[in-house]
């Protein structure tokens, strides 16, 4: 899985401590989800994507095995 | 809503911190009272290492705890809840098997007539190793990631 959130946050001039403050989580699982080495739940991808001001399908970038 | 959360967290932190002060009051009582009785040395030393090591770890978790409370992150989210519910499951099973290893070898020694180590101790043993198991599976689900 490949995302978008590091793009998106330097668009919107956001650090991982920011997008984790504003969804409620620690900083490590921003970091974990941008290095694609966790897949986050479908409420957390939602948070992510609302605050990155994206859909879901734009932030996260599923390939074939 | 924010400030509610963070309230939140805090009775939730004083709650964590009254039940780990608790087990560790009543694990000293224990050690106390395992040596007053006049229990087996080896039963009151191990206890006691378990205890010393167990308040050692409390001391780091609520330090680490109390920097986050103040940092404003929950110190609990869906990825850690996730690696906790992991690492239990895994320490659970290995330590399944080690119990059933534990069990063989002492049934081994005791028709051997060679095992001088009581029950008790043996169930000390396999606490402290479980524990471990638990504490090494956390440490690494932390550092790689939580796999699918």
């Amino acid at each position: 899985m490949r995302t978008r959130i590091k793009e998106l946050r330097a668009r919107y001039n956001l650090t991982q401590d920011d997008l984790a403050r504003k969804i409620g989580v620690r900083r490590e699982t921003i970091l974990f989800i941008e290095n694609g080495k966790y897949v986050p739940s479908l409420k957390l991808a939602h948070d992510i994507a609302k605050v990155l001001k994206t859909s879901m399908d734009e932030l996260f970038i599923f390939e074939k095995d | 809503m924010e400030k509610c959360e963070n309230m939140d967290e805090k009775a939730r932190f004083r709650r964590f911190v009254a039940v780990v002060a608790a087990v560790l009051v009543f694990g000293a009582i224990f050690v106390v009272w395992s040596g007053a009785v006049g229990a087996d040395n080896w039963a009151t030393v191990m206890s006691a290492v378990i205890l010393v090591t167990m308040a050692l770890v409390a001391i780091v978790v609520v330090r680490k705890g109390l920097k986050e409370l103040k940092s404003g992150f929950p110190r609990d989210d869906e990825r850690s809840r996730a690696i906790k519910m992991r690492a239990g499951y895994i320490a659970f099973y290995i330590s399944l098997y080690f119990l059933l290893a534990m069990g063989f070898v002492h049934s081994v020694l005791e028709d051997n007539e060679t095992s001088s180590v009581p029950t008790s101790e043996w169930l000390m043993i396999y606490v402290a190793v479980m524990g471990s198991i638990f504490l090494a599976v956390h440490t690494y689900l932390n550092r790689k990631g939580v796999p699918e």
